[in-house]
C-alpha cells in the first residue's frame, strides 16, 4: 500500500515538472506546444552527453535545462511569433517542429536505446520500506522546481510582468511592460523546464527517440484541466497521476496509462475552463 | 407568380456545354489512365500506389473535418484502423468467405459510425472550443491503440495481425478498384463541398457563431459530419487491409493521423484535390526515400510542415493558385438570380406581444449585471435601449437571445419561453440578432452568405449550388438599397465595413424574423447609410409589424426613429416610456451629465 | 518649445472602419484639454490610436518633439505617456500593491510611492493586499487614478476617470490632478461626459464627434452652453 502511495507522489511529481513547463507558456501565450515533448527529447540527451562526459550530476541537469531553453528561444522567435493569431496553426507548427527535432536526434545519436546511470543507485528505508532512492529524489526535485517557479513568479518583478501579461496583455502593455520579451522568456523557461524533466526521467527508464511523447499527452491534459493555475496543477497531477498508479497497479498498466487522458477528456467537458477558480 | 429579377451579371459566360465538356473528358482521362496504369507501371509502383490511393481517401476525410469545417483533427486514423482491424479480426478468427467479409463490412460501417458518433457528442457541444475538439481528436487514437495493444491474440498486440486470407484479386486488378474509389470519393467529395451544403461547412467554420444565430443546429452538422467521414475512413482502412493483408497499431495511431494532416497542409486544405495530391506525393515518395534517407526524410517533411505553415498556409494548390489567377482572373460563381418570397401575410394569429420579460437577473459572482429587469415589447414596437457604458445594455440584448445567459428570471420570445435553449432554438420562435461588430462569413460571397441565412427555412442542397437567391422583401430591400446587389460575387472580407453591416441586416432579415435585436447598428455608418437604415427600421416595424429592440448610443437616431425608449442604469430599468418622456426626464440628464444630485456609487 | 503632445492629420480604425479621421492638435506643456462627445464617437479610439493600440494609417505623432508615431504602446509608456483606460484598467487578481507596482517601471521607488498613493487617497493604504477586485467601482477608480500618478507622467490620458464616483471623490480628483500639472507640469488629457469636471480643470476643449473634432476652444463661462448645444443637435 505504502508503494502505491509513494508511487503515486513520485508519478506525481514527475508529471508536475513535465506539466509546469506547458501550463506557463499556455497561460502566456494562449497555445500549446506540441514541440514540448521534443524538448523533453532533448534533455533527456543532454543529460546523456554529460554523463559522457562525466560532469557532475547537478551540472548535468543544468546543462539540459540550458539546452532546452536555448531551444525554446530559438523556436518562439523564429515559429511561435508569427503564429500568435493562428492558434490550431501553432499546434501543427510545433508539432513539426517536434518531428524536426526528434529525427535530429537520431540522426546524431542513433535510433537504438541508450542508458544512463542514475546518479544514486540503491534503496532508501524509507517509513519500513526501500523505495528507490532515485525515485524519492525526484520528489525533492519536484518541490524545489515547484517552490523556485513559485518564487519567481510572485517573487520578482519579472513574474509580476508574466502574471499581468497573462491576465491582461494589452493592458500590461499599457504599462510599460514588453510583452514580446515576456512571452520569450516563458517559452525559454518552459522549454527548459521541459528538458529537465526529461533528465531527470532518463535514469528511471531509457534514452530513445520518441520518449517524450506518452508524457505530452497527459502534461497537455493536465494543463487544459488546471486551468492555468499552478497550484492546481500540483493537486491535479497529484490526484490524475494517483489513478494512473492505481488503475496500472491493480487493473491494467496499459488501461493505467489512458487514465490521465480519459479522465481528463471527460472532466473538460463537463467544465470546459479547468478548475482553477473551483 | 413572383418576377424574377436578375440583379447580377457577375459573369458573363453560363456554365453550360462548354465546362461539361471538360468535365467529361477530364473524368474518361482519369478513367482510362487508372484503368491501363497497371499495364505501364512496374510491380513496386503498384503496390506503393494501391496503398497511397487508400490513404489519399483517409486524407479526403481529414480535408472535410479539417479544411472545410475548420477542426483540427489527429483522429481521422482512429477510423482508418478500426476498418484495418475489423477486417484483419474477422478473417483471422473466421477465416475468409463471403459471409465473413459482409460480416467485417458491416462491422466496420458500425463500429466506425458508433465511435464517430461517441467523438462527436464529446467533442461539440453548446460553449465547446475548437482546441478541445482537437484534444478529443487526439485523445481518441491513442486509446484506440493501447485498445489494440491489450488485446493480446485477438487484436496481435504490439505486432499486430498478419497472414490472414483475404480477397482473391490481382494486383492490377486492386489497382483499378482503388484508383477508382479514390475517384469516386473524391468527385462525391468535391460535389457535395462545392453545393450549398458546403458553403454552410465553410460558413460554420468560418463563423460558428453566426450560425447558430441563423438558426443552424451546428452540433448536430458537425456529428453528422464526423460519423459520414468517419464511415469512409474505416472503409478505406478496410480495402488497405484487404490488399496488404497487414494490420498494424501504427495504422490507427495518431502519428499517422499526424501524417494525414501533413498530407493535407502540404498539398493544400479545403480543397480536395490538395488532400489528394498531398497523399499521393508523400506516400510515393515515403517508399522510395524512406528506404534509402530514412530519418532525413522525415526530417525533410517536418521541416516542410513548418515552412507550409507559417508562409504558405494554403499549401502547394494555393500556390499553383495565386500563380494562376494573376494569368487568368476567374470571378466566382455564375450569375446569381435574386427573386423574392411572398411576404408572409401579416399573421393577426401570431401573438402580439413580442418580447416578454419577467425578473431577469445576471449576476457574476457577487458582481450584479442585470437586476431584477422586467418589460413587455409588443409587435409593430421600436424600442431602443439607452444607457451609460456598462450599464448592462449587451448583457439583456444576450439573456434574451440564449437562453443560456441569465441567472434568474423569464423570457418569452413570440410567446414561447426560452427556458434555457441555445441561441439556434430561439431563432425557431422567431428571433433575430445582428451584432455589433459585423458578423459574416469572410470567406464566404454575399450571395452565398444569403444562402447560408436561409438554411433554416429551405434545406441547403447536397449537390448543386443553386442560382437562384430566394429572399424575403425586406432582405432584397436592403440588399438593393446598399448596393450589395451590384456585388453578390464578392467575398465579404473585402466589403466596406458599412456594406458588411447591411450584409449582416440582410442575412438576419432573411430568417423572416418577427424579432429583431440590434446592438448598435450604426457604429461606424456614414450619415447617408444611417438615414437608409432608419428608414429600413421604421418601415419593417410599420409595414411588417416586427418587433425592434434597438441598443444605441447615438441619441439623434434613437430619438428620430423610436417608438419607445428604455433606459437602463447600473443594471436596473431607470426609465421605460415614450421618447419624449425620456428625452426631457431629468434623471436621464443627470446620467449622461452626470450633474446629479441623486446619490452614486458610494465607496 | 515643442508641444507635449502633437498629433498631425491622424487617421486610424479597425480592419475596414475608419473610426478617426483626420485628426490634428496640440498639447502644451502643463495644459489639460478635454475632449468631449457623445459615447461611440471615437473618443477613446483616439486614446488608442495615440497609443499604438490601433494602427496609425496616416498621420503623426509626436512626444515632446519626437516622432512617436510607430512606437509600439510598453515604449510609449517609457516615455511617459500613460494610459488610464476606461474598463479594465486594473488586475483583479492581483493586490493593489501590485497593481500600484506595475504602475512604476521598476522596484526601487516603491516604497515612497505607496506613501504618496495613500496621502492622495488614504483608503488604499489601509487594503494594500487585498486584491483589487474587492473594491468598489469608485475605490478602483482611485486605484487606477494613483497608479498613473505616481509614475509622474509627461503627458497623462484619463478616460472617463471619474465615471460613478460620487461628488465628494470628484472633488478630491479636481484637487489632486489640478496640484500635479502645477508641481510637475504633467500635461492632460481628460475623456469626459461628466461636464462639470472636465470644464472645472480644463484650459481647452475638444468636441469630437464621428472620428473628427467639430469645435475647439478655450473654456470659459459660455463653454458649457456650446458643448451641450453640440450634444443635442
Amino acid at each position: 500500500m505504502l508503494t502505491v502511495a509513494l508511487d503515486t507522489v513520485t508519478t506525481a511529481a514527475l508529471l508536475f515538472i513535465i506539466s509546469s513547463g506547458l501550463l506557463i507558456v499556455f497561460g502566456v501565450m494562449k497555445i500549446i506546444n506540441f514541440a514540448h515533448a521534443a524538448f523533453v527529447t532533448v534533455g533527456a540527451y543532454a543529460a546523456l552527453v554529460g554523463a559522457r562526459l562525466g560532469l557532475a550530476w547537478a551540472l548535468v541537469l543544468l546543462l539540459a535545462f540550458g539546452t532546452g531553453a536555448a531551444c525554446g528561444a530559438v523556436t518562439e522567435a523564429t515559429i511561435v511569433r508569427r503564429l500568435y493569431q493562428r492558434p490550431l496553426d501553432a499546434i501543427l507548427a510545433t508539432w513539426g517542429l517536434g518531428t524536426v527535432i526528434d529525427q535530429l536526434i537520431t540522426l546524431i545519436f542513433g535510433r537504438e536505446v541508450q542508458f544512463v546511470q542514475a546518479p544514486i543507485t540503491g534503496t532508501m528505508d524509507l517509513l519500513g520500506i526501500d523505495y528507490s532512492a532515485y525515485r524519492i529524489i525526484m520528489i525533492a526535485a519536484a518541490a524545489i522546481v515547484a517552490v523556485v517557479f513559485t518564487g519567481l513568479l510572485n517573487g520578482t518583478r519579472l513574474g509580476l510582468s508574466t502574471r499581468a501579461v497573462i491576465m491582461n496583455e494589452m493592458l500590461a502593455q499599457g504599462l510599460g511592460v514588453d510583452s514580446a520579451r515576456v512571452r520569450l522568456i516563458t517559452f525559454a523557461i518552459g522549454s527548459g523546464l521541459a528538458a529537465l524533466s526529461g533528465a531527470l526521467i532518463t535514469p528511471l527508464s531509457s534514452v530513445d527517440p520518441n520518449m517524450g511523447l506518452p508524457w505530452l499527452v497527459s502534461a497537455f491534459m493536465l494543463v487544459m484541466v488546471s486551468g492555468g493555475s499552478l497550484p492546481t496543477l500540483a493537486v491535479s497531477c497529484l490526484v490524475l497521476g494517483g489513478l494512473q498508479v492505481i488503475v496500472s497497479t491493480f487493473v491494467n498498466p496499459i488501461l493505467g496509462g489512458l487514465t490521465i487522458a480519459i479522465c481528463a477528456a471527460i472532466v473538460l467537458r463537463i467544465r470546459p475552463e479547468g478548475f482553477a477558480r473551483a | 407568380m413572383p418576377e424574377v429579377r436578375q440583379l447580377s451579371q457577375a459573369t458573363p459566360a453560363p456554365i453550360g456545354v462548354t465546362d461539361k465538356l471538360w468535365v467529361a473528358a477530364l473524368a474518361l482521362l482519369i478513367v482510362g489512365g487508372i484503368a491501363t496504369a497497371p499495364l505501364l507501371l512496374d510491380t513496386y509502383m503498384i503496390n506503393i500506389l494501391i496503398r497511397a490511393f487508400f490513404v489519399a481517401i483517409a486524407a479526403i476525410t481529414v480535408d472535410i473535418v479539417w479544411g472545410y469545417c475548420g477542426t483540427l483533427t489527429f483522429g481521422q486514423s482512429a477510423f482508418f484502423g478500426i476498418g484495418v482491424y475489423a477486417l484483419a479480426i474477422i478473417f483471422t478468427e473466421y477465416d475468409f468467405g463471403s459471409w465473413q467479409a459482409l460480416f467485417a463490412l458491416v462491422a466496420a460501417v458500425t463500429v466506425a459510425a458508433a465511435v464517430a458518433a461517441l467523438t462527436g457528442w464529446l467533442s461539440f457541444y453548446p460553449g465547446s472550443t475548437p482546441l478541445y475538439a482537437s484534444i478529443v481528436s487526439l485523445v481518441v487514437p491513442i486509446v484506440l491503440v493501447q485498445i489494440l495493444y491489450s488485446g493480446g491474440t485477438f487484436t496481435g498486440s504490439s505486432s499486430g495481425l498478419v497472414g490472414f486470407e483475404s480477397f482473391e484479386l490481382e494486383f492490377d486488378n486492386w489497382f483499378r478498384l482503388a484508383g477508382l474509389s479514390l475517384a469516386a470519393v473524391a468527385v462525391v467529395a468535391l460535389i457535395v463541398m462545392r453545393s450549398d451544403t458546403g458553403r454552410l461547412l465553410k460558413a460554420m467554420r468560418d463563423n460558428d457563431e453566426r450560425c447558430t444565430y441563423l438558426g443552424i443546429n451546428t452540433r448536430r452538422y458537425r456529428i453528422i459530419v464526423l460519423v459520414i467521414t468517419g464511415i469512409v475512413a474505416s472503409l478505406a482502412g478496410f480495402g488497405y487491409a484487404a490488399v496488404g493483408g497487414v494490420a498494424a497499431p501504427e495504422n490507427a495511431s495518431f502519428s499517422f493521423g499526424t501524417r494525414l494532416i501533413i498530407m493535407v497542409a502540404l498539398g493544400g486544405r479545403g480543397t480536395i484535390i490538395g488532400a489528394v495530391i498531398g497523399a499521393l506525393s508523400i506516400e510515393v515518395a515515403s517508399a522510395y526515400l524512406s528506404g534509402s534517407l530514412p530519418y532525413v526524410w522525415e526530417l525533410i517533411i517536418g521541416i516542410a510542415l513548418i515552412a507550409v505553415i507559417l508562409a504558405f498556409p494554403d499549401g502547394l494548390l494555393g500556390v499553383i493558385k495565386r500563380l494562376t489567377r494573376a494569368v487568368q482572373p476567374t470571378p466566382r460563381g455564375a450569375a446569381t438570380r435574386l427573386r423574392p418570397i411572398a411576404a408572409a401575410a401579416a399573421n393577426d394569429k401570431a401573438s402580439e406581444v413580442a418580447i416578454e420579460v419577467r425578473e431577469l437577473s445576471k449576476h457574476f459572482g457577487s458582481l450584479s449585471v442585470l437586476d431584477d429587469v422586467r418589460f413587455t415589447a409588443r409587435r409593430a414596437e421600436l424600442l431602443s435601449l439607452v444607457g451609460p457604458n456598462g450599464a448592462g445594455k449587451t448583457t439583456l440584448i444576450r439573456c434574451l437571445s440564449d437562453g443560456r445567459e441569465r441567472s434568474t428570471g423569464f423570457v418569452a420570445i413570440a410567446g414561447h419561453a426560452i427556458d434555457r435553449l441555445p441561441p439556434d432554438g430561439i431563432v425557431q420562435f422567431g428571433l433575430g440578432r445582428k451584432f455589433q461588430a459585423a458578423s459574416v462569413f469572410e470567406t464566404l460571397t454575399v450571395a452565398e452568405c444569403l444562402r447560408v441565412a436561409r438554411t433554416h427555412r429551405t434545406r441547403p442542397s447536397l449537390i448543386s449550388a443553386s442560382v437562384n437567391l430566394e429572399l424575403p422583401p425586406a432582405a432584397i430591400s436592403v440588399v438593393e438599397r446598399s448596393s450589395l446587389a451590384d456585388r453578390l460575387g464578392e467575398e465579404a472580407r473585402s466589403l466596406s465595413h458599412g456594406l458588411k453591416q447591411a450584409l449582416e441586416l440582410a442575412m438576419v432579415l432573411s430568417l423572416e424574423p418577427d424579432v429583431l435585436l440590434l446592438d448598435e447598428p450604426t457604429a461606424g455608418l456614414t450619415r447617408a447609410e444611417r438615414q437608409a437604415f432608419a428608414d429600413i427600421l421604421t418601415t419593417l416595424a410599420a409595414r411588417d409589424r416586427l418587433c425592434i429592440v434597438l441598443v444605441e448610443h447615438d441619441l439623434d437616431f434613437v430619438r428620430e426613429i423610436s417608438s419607445r425608449i428604455i433606459v437602463l442604469h447600473q443594471g436596473k430599468i431607470a426609465l421605460d416610456g415614450s421618447v419624449d418622456e425620456v428625452v426631457n426626464s431629468a434623471l436621464v440628464r443627470e446620467i449622461y451629465t452626470g450633474q446629479s444630485t441623486v446619490a452614486e456609487v458610494v465607496p | 518649445m515643442s508641444a507635449a503632445l502633437q498629433v498631425e492629420g491622424l487617421s486610424s480604425g479597425y480592419a475596414t472602419s475608419e473610426v478617426i479621421n483626420d485628426v490634428s492638435f496640440a498639447l502644451a506643456k502643463s495644459e489639460v484639454l478635454a475632449i468631449v462627445g457623445k459615447n461611440g464617437m471615437g473618443k477613446t479610439s483616439l486614446l488608442k490610436a495615440v497609443l499604438g493600440f490601433l494602427p496609425a494609417w496616416r498621420g503623426t505623432i509626436r512626444l515632446d518633439g519626437k516622432d512617436i508615431t510607430l512606437m509600439p504602446p510598453h515604449l510609449k509608456r517609457r516615455l511617459g505617456l500613460v494610459y488610464v483606460p476606461q474598463e479594465q484598467a486594473l488586475f483583479q487578481d492581483l493586490t493593489i500593491r501590485d497593481n500600484l507596482r506595475l504602475g512604476l517601471l521598476s522596484d526601487r521607488e516603491l516604497e515612497r510611492t505607496l506613501d504618496q498613493a495613500g496621502r492622495w487617497f488614504p483608503v488604499l493604504t489601509q487594503r494594500l493586499q487585498q486584491r483589487a477586485g474587492t473594491l468598489s467601482g469608485g475605490e478602483q477608480k482611485m486605484l487606477v487614478l494613483a497608479r498613473a500618478l505616481t509614475a509622474r507622467p509627461q503627458v497623462l490620458l484619463l478616460d472617463e476617470v471619474t465615471e460613478g464616483l460620487q461628488p465628494s471623490l470628484v472633488d478630491r480628483v479636481s484637487e489632486v490632478l489640478t496640484g500635479f500639472r502645477h508641481e510637475i507640469g504633467t500635461s492632460i488629457i481628460v475623456i469626459e461626459q461628466h461636464l462639470p469636471f472636465a470644464l472645472g480643470i480644463a484650459d481647452r476643449y475638444l468636441v469630437f464627434k464621428r472620428g473628427e473634432i467639430v469645435d475647439s476652444a478655450e473654456v470659459d463661462a459660455r463653454s458649457a452652453a456650446r458643448i451641450e448645444a453640440h450634444m443635442r443637435m
